[in-house]
């Protein structure tokens, strides 16, 4: 019996760890895989609690990283266990400034705005901001990047509630706040109830979104971009190519 | 200070000093709501725990082995209660003292056990119940009525009869009285063996489990306590396998009848079996969630005690989990309506990783002998000095694992 995907995930949260692990089940099918959230060893002492963790969670990974590894990601000691590390960040950061994170960034490319659609406009300069924060100018070997615009609650969004004005008028990536959508929703499965996000209604759900996957990659361009990068991957894996 | 503001105030143990009991030559601590006690094993942190517990006993009227148990104090001969330090005769103290403090009360005792011929029951030599500067109760061998009390009897639980809920010094002895150090073990947790000290809501080794948890499950509906329910939702993050959790009668559920010693289980849905084979009860399930169980059921309980220990807190879970318990106990603790006060031991570095010590309600102490053997206890200070290693990537755990903070065995 062959060993499951192993697969490492840096993501902003617990919820967008089951929207991603729901994609890959829709991506890989039956094919089973491991999907293993990895965090910055923190404590709480030394946090600043109005900063917490989401996308900051995310830099301060990918700067240790970096630094693990003396400046080559591929050669970190995850990939002895991992085939493969997804790095997630969401589109909404554009708008975020490194200090609103508590972090002290010599390059000022955070925030910045560009128009909406399109999603890439945003997206393709987000992913060379997180390259840069693994050291890096162009995709290293068995790292595949989700960015979902403007978050995972708009994939949410699309899988849960396919007749929502925002989903079937098009354009739900460059809606600013997904999240408030799925906060009005009538109350049985309702996923974010008083603006809060709760884990276990995420979960229940989950297979609904792995069930919408191929749907949802004609209404979301970056869920689209995910899964092609992901599948390639699998390819070149398969054909011993990586 | 008029009655009235007294009884607004909060009742928590601010402070307790002990003498000459076990380990413990002279210790004094401060204490917040929560606190979380490290150290090396036999460094002294459960006799720590065992010290609040023979005071609450006191408090009840009576040290004796029952009263002892009841609060999982391990009962001990005086030899082994008392600090047996070589000293000169001079320095020799008969008594093992114990004392706690609330901001408007106090309550000090010390207690006499003939090392030889010792009796069933300690008893009291002096006695001090004091609320702000008044004398509630006094107890002292050169009173004149000293020769009429039943020395095996407390003053103070028979004077302090009259006190209003909410006195001060009656809140400070009721914490005392109530308080018990829990200390949960996998066969009683699975159902398996009975719990030796069973009480409402759950038993020091966690018995009656299933029964806590299904009272539990049901408060969250009540009118007067709306919060529970987001509470408990914090639960099922760490027990991600499970789809829910409950308790059922142990007919209801696949279970073995050689395993099925108790009328309720605990009860989970898998999230990855098939629907209608996805039960499976607290004897087969991981004991990891029992123990998760077990410490919401101490912290949320209405029932529950207001002040507690919980020894060994972090065992069977994987740091991950400590770590986020750690941070939901404090959470808990610090939003309680009634003020939960917990000492806390444990040995799992993760757990430092998840206390929020910038609040000052939160407190760590290392626990460490001195070359005498003395047990020493000392808080962490978060002070600039160490925020600033956490600013050089530090974590806690790591300043722990270090010896850089003490409270580790040199081996």
């Amino acid at each position: 019996m062959s060993d499951p995907v192993r697969i490492a995930l840096v993501a902003e949260g617990p919820t967008d760890k089951i929207v991603i692990e729901a994609a890959i089940r829709g991506i890989l099918g039956d094919t089973p895989f491991i999907i293993q959230q990895l965090q910055p060893e923190q404590s709480q002492v030394f946090l600043d609690p109005a900063i917490g963790t989401g996308w900051g969670g995310v830099y301060r990974w990918c700067r240790k990283a970096v630094e693990r590894a003396s400046g080559l990601i591929e050669q970190d000691i995850l990939f002895a266990t991992y085939r493969m590390l997804i790095l997630h960040l969401d589109a909404e950061v554009a708008a975020e400034s490194y200090g609103n994170a508590g972090i002290i960034d010599s390059e000022n490319d955070l925030p910045f705005a560009e128009p909406c659609p399109p999603a890439s406009a945003t997206t393709d300069q987000l992913r060379l901001i997180l390259l840069r924060w693994i050291g890096r100018a162009t995709l290293p070997a068995r790292t595949v990047l989700c960015t979902p615009s403007k978050n995972t609650e708009a994939w949410v969004l699309c899988a849960l509630y396919p007749k929502d004005g925002i989903v079937t008028a098009g354009g739900v990536e460059c809606f600013g706040s997904p999240e408030n959508r799925l906060n009005a929703k009538p109350q049985d499965g309702k996923v974010i109830r008083s603006g809060k996000k709760h884990s276990e209604a995420y979960k229940k759900r989950a297979h609904e979104i792995s069930g919408a996957w191929n749907r949802l990659r004609n209404l979301c361009s970056e869920a689209e971009r995910f899964s092609r990068d992901f599948e390639s991957f699998i390819q070149a894996e398969n054909a011993g190519q990586v | 200070m008029p009655q009235a503001l007294w009884y607004s105030l909060s009742a928590m143990i601010t402070k307790f000093i002990v003498e000459s009991f076990k380990s413990l030559e002279k210790a004094e601590i401060e204490l917040g709501a929560v606190n979380v006690f490290v150290g090396a094993n036999g460094s002294g942190k459960s006799n720590l725990l065992e010290a609040v517990g023979v005071l609450g006993a006191a408090a009840f009227g009576r040290v004796d082995d029952e009263s002892l148990l009841r609060r999982g104090v391990r009962p001990g001969v005086p030899t082994l209660y008392k600090s047996s330090f070589p000293r000169k005769k001079a320095e020799r103290v008969p008594h093992i003292l114990f004392c706690a403090e609330s901001p408007k009360a106090s309550y000090q005792v010390s207690l006499l056990n003939p090392l030889t011929d010792p009796s069933p029951a300690w008893k009291f030599k002096t006695e001090r119940l004091r609320r702000g500067d008044e004398s509630l109760a006094d107890r002292s061998p050169f009173r004149k009525t000293a020769q009429f009390l039943d020395a095996e009897q407390g003053l103070t639980a028979l004077q302090s009869f009259a006190l209003p809920r909410g006195d001060p010094a009656r809140d400070l002895l009721d914490d005392l009285r109530n308080y018990s150090i829990y200390c949960a073990n996998t066969p009683t947790l699975r159902g398996l063996v009975a719990d030796p000290q069973v009480r409402e809501p759950i038993g020091l080794s966690g018995g009656r489990l299933p029964q806590a948890l299904s009272e539990l499950l049901r408060a969250r509906y009540r009118e007067d306590n709306k919060e529970l329910g987001e509470k408990i939702e914090e639960i099922d993050p760490l027990i991600d396998w499970a789809e829910d959790f409950g308790s059922a009668s142990s007919a209801m559920v696949p279970l073995s009848p050689a395993a099925a010693s108790s009328p309720r289980v605990v009860r989970f849905r898998d999230r990855y079996m098939a629907k209608n084979r996805n039960v499976l009860t607290g004897y087969d399930a991981s004991e990891g969630a029992l123990y998760i169980l077990f410490a919401a059921v101490c912290m949320l309980h209405p029932k529950s005690s207001k002040a507690f220990a919980i020894d060994n807190v972090d065992q069977a879970l994987n740091p991950r989990l400590a770590m986020r318990l750690a941070t939901l106990i404090c959470k808990w603790a610090l939003e309680s309506k009634s003020e939960k006060q917990v000492l806390i031991t444990c040995h799992n570095p993760a757990v430092l990783d998840g206390l929020p010590l910038k609040d000052d309600r939160v407190r760590l102490f290392v626990v460490d002998r001195d070359v005498r053997g003395h047990t020493v206890i000392k808080r962490i200070q978060i002070d600039d000095a160490l925020l600033s290693k956490g600013a050089k990537g530090w974590t806690l755990s790591r300043l722990w694992m270090n010896g850089l903070i003490g409270g580790v065995p040199d081996v």
